[in-house]
C-alpha cells in the first residue's frame, strides 16, 4: 500500500515540475513549484526523512516562494517571448542528454533502493544509529550527526544563511538613501487580514520556539523552528505595513542579530579551545553539566542555528520586498 | 598541541568576520582595526601550520573530537600548508590594497557587510585547503560562491548580469559536484578523504565511480573555468571591483585546482586516473586548448584587466595539465606553479587597480603611461611580467620548466609547445604595453610622477620582493612539496 | 522501485538543467535551479532508504537493542538538510540579482536584457 503511493507520488513530480517550468505565467508557475516541493515533502516522508520534509516544507515551499512572490510583486509576472534560439536550445539538449547519460550509466550499477545491507546503510551510518544516544542522549539520530558528529558542516550551512542575507542586503541596498519624505505607507489591506495576522503570529511563533526547543525528541531543530519564527515575523511585517515593520525589526539589526546567531554557535565550540581542547568537543562541559554536556550543548547551538535562521530568513524577505530601501512593499 | 594552528588557520578570519557582522553596524571606525589585527593574526597561524608540517610532515585535526570517518577532519599535509600560505599571504595583501581602494568604489556604509563577507571568503579559501571530507568542500564552496557573488557584484550596474551568470554557473557547478560525491557514497558509505581512498580500489571498476569522476571532474572544471567551461569567469571578473578581484581573481580558481589535486590525486588516486580510466589525452587535450585560447584572447584584447582574466584561463591550463601529466616534477611543477600565479595575479591585478584609479582606465595607453607617471608600479609591473614571460630566476620560469619536462617525458609534446607559444606571447604582450612609452611624445607638458598612496604601495612592493624571494628559494620548496606528493607517481 | 526513484531523480535534475541552459527568463532560469537542487535530494534521500525501516529517531524507552536496519539513513538525511538550506540561500541571492537587473534593463528576459547591454549608452 505504502509503495504505491509512493510509486504514483514518484511520477505525479516530475509531472508538476514539468507544469512549473511550462506555465508562461510566472506567478502560477511559482504557485506550482510551490506545490511541487509539497508533494516533494510527502515522498520523503514516505522514505522515512521526515526531518527533510520538514525543512523542504518549511522553505522550499514557504519561504522560497514568498522570496519569488515578494521579487515578482514589485517587477513583473508576465514572460516576454523572442524568435525561436534554436542555436541554445541544441546546446542545452546536447547538455542534458550527456548528463542524462552519464547518471543513467551511473545508475546501472547501483545497490537496490531500500537494502539495509548496501555500503550506504552499512558504512558509517550504523556507527551512528548505534552509539548515538549512548553518546549523546538525544534520541533524534539527526538532531545529533548534525549538531554534534557532523556539526562543522552545520555551523558553515547557518554561516551561509548569514551570508545570503549580508550578500542580499549589500546588493539591494540603494547608495543613496530614499527620499524620506515619503510619507508613512501604512497597510493599506482589510481589517480582516491584519487582525487574522495578528491573531495568528503569536502561535506560529510559539510553534517555532516548540520546534526548536523539542528537536531533540522530535523532527526538528535549529533550522525548521528559525524558519518557522522567520515567517511569523513575515507575516507580522506583511500586516503592520513596511514602516512599523522597519521601526520595530530594521535590516541592520537582523544583521547583527544573525552574526551574533553564528557567533553563539561558534563560541560555544571555540570554548574547548581553552583547554587545548578541539573545536566544538561538548565533552568539555561534563564537568558542569554531567552525562547531558553533549544534549545541552546541542540545543545552545541549535538556538544559534535558529537565531540567524529567523533572522535570515525575515531580512531577505524585507530586503527582496522593499528593494533594500524599505519604503514600499507588498 | 600544535595542530591547533590547523583550525586556527581557518578560524581566525572566520570569527574576525563574526565580530565585524556584530558590532560593524555599531562601531564603523574599528572595522579597519579589526581587520588589521584578525589578517596579522590569520598570517601568524599559517606561519605556525607551516612551521609545524615542516617537522610534522602531516596535521590532523578532528571537529568535536570525533575521530573519522564519524566525524569531520582537517587534513593538513606540506602542500595544503603552502596553499595555506599563500591565501593568507594574498589575502593580507589584498586586504592592504583595499582599504585605500575601497572607499573609492563603495559607500561607506556598506563597508561593514562588505568586510564581513570579505573574511568569511577568506576563512572559506583556506578551509577548502585543508579540509578533508568531500562534503565538507561542498559546503565551503557554497560558503566561498555566496560571499564571492555578493562581492563580485558590487561593481555596480554592470556586473549584475555577469553575476547572475555566474551564480547559475557556480551553483551548477557545485551540483555536479555534490551528484559525484552522491555516486562515490553510494557505492562506499564514507565521506572522509583517507577512508574514501582505502575502499576506492575494491570498487573501482564500478560504473557508478566512473561517473563520479565524470562529475566530480566537471563540477570542478566548471568552478575553476577550464576552457570549454570558462565562459563566465572574464565578465564577471572585469565587471568586478578591484578590491574584490584582488582577493577572487588569485584565489577563486587556484583553490579548486587543489581540491581537484586533492580529489583526484588522493581520492581517486594517480593508479586509477593514468591506468584504470585512461583519461590521460582527454585531459591533456582539455589542458592545451585552455592554453591556446586563453593565449589567443590574451592578445586580442586590449585593456589590461580583461588580458589578465584571459592569462588567467591559460594558466589554469597550466596546473590542470601539469596534474593529469602524472609525473612527478608535473605535478611538482602545478603546486608550485598554483603558489606563484596567486602571486603574479595579485600583483597584476594590483597594478591594474592602481592604473585605473590613478589614471583612469587601464587600456594600453594608460599602461604606457604608467611608465612615466607611476614609477613603483611600473617597477613591480615589470617583475611580474618577466615572471610571467618566465625569465629565470622568477617563479614562472622553474614551474613552466618543470611541467615542460613532464610533458616531455610523457610524450604530450603538443602541451610543451602550447606552454611555450604562451611564454612568447607574454613577451610580445610586454612589449606591447612597452612600446607605447616609448612611443609616446615626449614635450615638455608631460604629466608628472604621481605619488602612490601607502595602501597601494606596501601590497605591491611587498607582492614583487616575495615574488622573486618565491623565486629564488625555489630549491627549499621542490623538496617540501615532494615529500607531499600522492602515492603512484613515475 | 530501484529504478523507479533513481530516475525520476535524473529526470528532475535534468529537466532543471534544462531550464537552466535554455530558458530565457531569470525567474524560469532560478525555478530551474530549485528543480535541479530536489533532484539531488531525492537522490541522496533514495539511496539512505530502508525496507520496512521507520523515521531515524530512537525509540530510547523500548526494551532490546538499537539495530541499524530499524531506522532509515541519518546520514545522507543530514547532507540533505544542509543542501536545503544552502539552495535557499542561494535562490535569494539569485532573486536579488535578478531584482537588480530588472531596476536597470525592465526585463526579466536574456535577450531583451543583452540587446540592452549591447546599446552605447555609458
Amino acid at each position: 500500500m505504502l509503495i504505491a503511493i509512493e510509486v504514483g507520488l514518484l511520477i505525479l513530480v516530475p509531472c508538476v515540475a514539468f507544469v512549473a517550468l511550462w506555465l508562461r505565467d510566472l506567478m502560477s508557475a511559482v504557485i506550482v513549484l510551490g506545490a511541487y516541493s509539497f508533494l516533494m515533502c510527502l515522498v520523503w516522508t514516505g522514505m522515512g526523512a521526515v526531518d527533510v520534509a520538514f525543512t523542504e516544507a518549511a522553505v522550499g515551499a514557504g519561504v522560497s516562494t514568498v522570496f519569488f512572490i515578494a521579487v515578482l510583486f514589485n517587477t513583473t509576472r508576465n514572460i516576454t517571448f523572442n524568435p525561436l534560439d534554436v542555436s541554445s536550445k541544441l546546446v542545452a539538449l546536447v547538455a542534458c542528454l550527456g548528463f542524462g547519460y552519464v547518471l543513467l550509466q551511473g545508475v546501472s550499477d547501483l545497490p537496490d533502493w531500500g537494502d539495509p545491507y548496501s555500503p550506504v546503510n552499512a558504512g558509517v551510518s550504523t556507527y551512528y544509529i548505534e552509539n548515538a544516544y549512548a553518546d549523546t542522549h538525544v534520541p533524534n539520530l539527526v538532531t545529533t550527526v548534525l549538531a554534534d558528529y557532523r556539526s562543522v558542516d552545520t555551523m558553515l550551512e547557518t554561516t551561509v544563511v548569514l551570508i545570503a542575507l549580508l550578500g542580499i542586503f549589500m546588493i539591494l541596498k540603494k547608495d543613496r538613501p530614499a527620499q524620506s519624505d515619503s510619507s508613512d505607507t501604512q497597510a493599506h489591506d482589510s481589517l480582516i487580514i491584519r487582525l487574522s495576522a495578528r491573531f495568528i503570529a503569536p502561535f506560529i511563533q510559539l510553534f517555532g520556539l516548540y520546534v526548536v526547543a523539542h528537536g531533540h525528541h522530535s523532527p526538528g531543530g535549529g533550522f525548521q523552528g528559525g524558519v518557522i519564527l522567520g515567517t511569523g515575523l513575515i507575516l507580522m511585517a506583511m500586516s503592520m505595513g513596511m514602516a512599523s515593520a522597519k521601526r520595530l525589526l530594521s535590516i541592520p539589526r537582523m544583521i547583527i542579530l544573525a552574526a551574533v546567531g553564528v557567533l553563539i554557535y561558534a563560541g560555544w565550540g571555540a570554548v574547548p579551545l581553552v583547554y587545548n581542547g578541539y573545536f566544538l568537543d561538548y565533552s568539555v562541559w561534563e564537568s558542569v553539566f554531567g552525562s547531558m554536556a553533549r544534549s545541552h550543548s546541542m540545543l545552545i547551538v541549535e538556538i544559534g542555528v535558529a537565531l540567524t535562521v529567523m533572522c535570515g530568513m525575515y531580512g531577505i524577505y524585507m530586503s527582496l520586498v522593499s528593494d533594500g530601501g524599505m519604503q514600499e512593499g507588498l | 598541541m600544535s595542530s591547533q594552528w590547523a583550525f586556527l588557520a581557518m578560524g581566525i578570519p572566520f570569527f574576525t568576520a563574526l565580530i565585524m557582522g556584530s558590532v560593524g553596524y555599531a562601531a564603523p571606525r574599528f572595522m579597519r582595526w579589526i581587520g588589521a589585527t584578525g589578517i596579522t593574526l590569520a598570517v601568524f597561524a599559517s606561519i605556525g601550520l607551516w612551521s609545524t608540517v615542516s617537522t610534522d610532515e602531516y596535521v590532523s585535526y578532528f571537529f568535536g573530537g570525533w575521530l573519522p570517518p564519524i566525524g569531520i577532519a582537517l587534513e593538513v599535509d606540506r602542500i595544503s600548508a603552502l596553499m595555506v600560505l599563500m591565501v593568507h599571504g594574498v589575502a593580507a595583501l589584498a586586504y592592504i590594497f583595499s582599504l585605500k581602494a575601497l572607499p573609492n568604489e563603495l559607500p561607506a556604509s556598506k563597508h561593514p557587510v562588505y568586510y564581513t563577507l570579505y573574511f568569511l571568503l577568506i576563512s572559506g579559501f583556506v578551509a577548502l585547503a585543508v579540509t578533508g571530507d568531500v562534503f565538507n568542500v561542498y559546503v565551503l564552496f557554497e560558503v566561498c560562491a555566496l560571499s564571492g557573488y555578493a562581492l563580485l557584484a558590487m561593481g555596480g550596474k554592470k556586473a549584475y548580469v555577469p553575476t547572475f551568470n555566474y551564480v547559475l554557473m557556480g551553483s551548477l557547478g557545485a551540483c555536479f559536484y555534490l551528484i559525484g560525491v552522491g555516486y562515490l557514497f553510494i557505492k562506499t558509505g564514507t565521506l572522509n578523504m583517507a577512508h574514501l581512498a582505502d575502499v576506492l580500489p575494491t570498487v573501482f571498476f564500478s560504473r557508478s565511480i566512473l561517473t563520479a569522476f565524470i562529475l566530480i571532474t566537471v563540477g570542478l572544471f566548471v568552478k575553476m573555468a577550464l576552457f570549454p567551461f570558462h565562459g563566465w569567469m572574464p565578465n564577471v571578473y572585469t565587471k568586478a571591483p578591484v578590491s574584490t578581484l584582488c582577493l577572487m581573481a588569485p584565489l577563486g580558481t587556484k583553490i579548486c585546482v587543489y581540491v581537484l589535486l586533492r580529489v583526484v590525486g588522493y581520492v581517486f588516486s594517480m593508479e586509477y586516473m593514468t591506468n584504470i580510466l585512461a583519461v590521460q589525452p582527454i585531459m591533456m587535450t582539455l589542458a592545451t586548448l585552455a592554453i591556446v585560447v586563453g593565449t589567443l584572447y590574451v592578445v586580442y584584447h586590449r585593456h589590461l584587466t580583461r588580458i589578465i582574466m584571459f592569462i588567467i584561463v591559460s594558466e589554469i591550463g597550466y596546473m590542470v595539465g601539469g596534474i593529469f601529466l602524472g609525473q612527478m616534477d608535473s605535478v611538482i611543477g602545478a603546486v608550485y606553479h598554483i603558489a606563484a600565479d596567486a602571486l603574479m595575479t595579485v600583483t597584476l591585478v594590483m597594478v591594474a587597480g592602481v592604473v585605473r584609479h590613478c589614471l583612469g582606465g587601464d587600456a594600453i595607453a594608460d599602461v604606457a603611461m604608467m611608465f612615466r607617471r607611476l614609477p613603483t608600479t611600473a617597477i613591480a609591473f615589470v617583475i611580474v611580467c618577466l615572471s610571467v614571460i618566465g625569465v629565470p630566476p622568477m617563479p614562472g620560469f622553474f614551474s613552466k620548466f618543470l611541467l615542460i619536462k613532464g610533458a616531455f617525458m610523457s610524450g604530450y609534446y603538443g602541451f610543451a609547445v602550447a606552454l611555450l607559444i604562451a611564454s612568447l606571447t607574454a613577451v610580445f604582450l610586454f612589449f606591447r604595453f612597452f612600446e607605447g612609452y616609448f612611443y609616446m611624445k615626449t614635450d615638455n607638458t608631460a604629466p608628472s610622477v604621481i605619488q602612490e598612496p601607502w595602501a597601494y604601495r606596501i601590497p605591491l612592493v611587498v607582492a614583487a620582493i616575495g615574488l622573486v624571494g618565491f623565486g629564488l628559494s625555489f630549491s627549499y620548496w621542490y623538496g617540501f612539496i615532494k615529500l607531499a606528493l600522492p602515492l603512484g607517481l613515475a | 522501485m530501484t529504478t523507479l526513484s533513481y530516475s525520476v531523480a535524473i529526470i528532475l535534475m535534468t529537466m532543471g538543467l534544462w531550464a537552466m541552459l535554455s530558458k530565457k527568463n531569470l525567474i524560469k532560469k532560478l525555478m530551474g535551479l530549485a528543480i535541479f537542487q530536489t533532484g539531488i535530494i531525492l537522490f541522496f534521500i533514495s539511496m539512505g532508504a530502508k525496507e520496512g525501516a521507520t523515521i531515524p529517531i530512537l525509540d530510547h524507552h523500548g526494551y532490546g537493542g538499537i539495530y541499524s536496519d530499524d531506522y532509515a539513513n541519518p546520514l545522507t538525511q543530514i547532507l540533505m538538510l544542509t543542501a536545503i538550506v544552502v539552495g535557499v540561500a542561494t535562490l535569494g541571492l539569485g532573486l536579488a540579482l535578478a531584482r537588480k537587473i530588472y531596476a536597470h534593463y525592465g526585463s526579466f528576459n536574456e535577450d531583451d536584457i543583452l540587446a540592452n547591454l549591447r546599446e552605447p549608452n555609458e
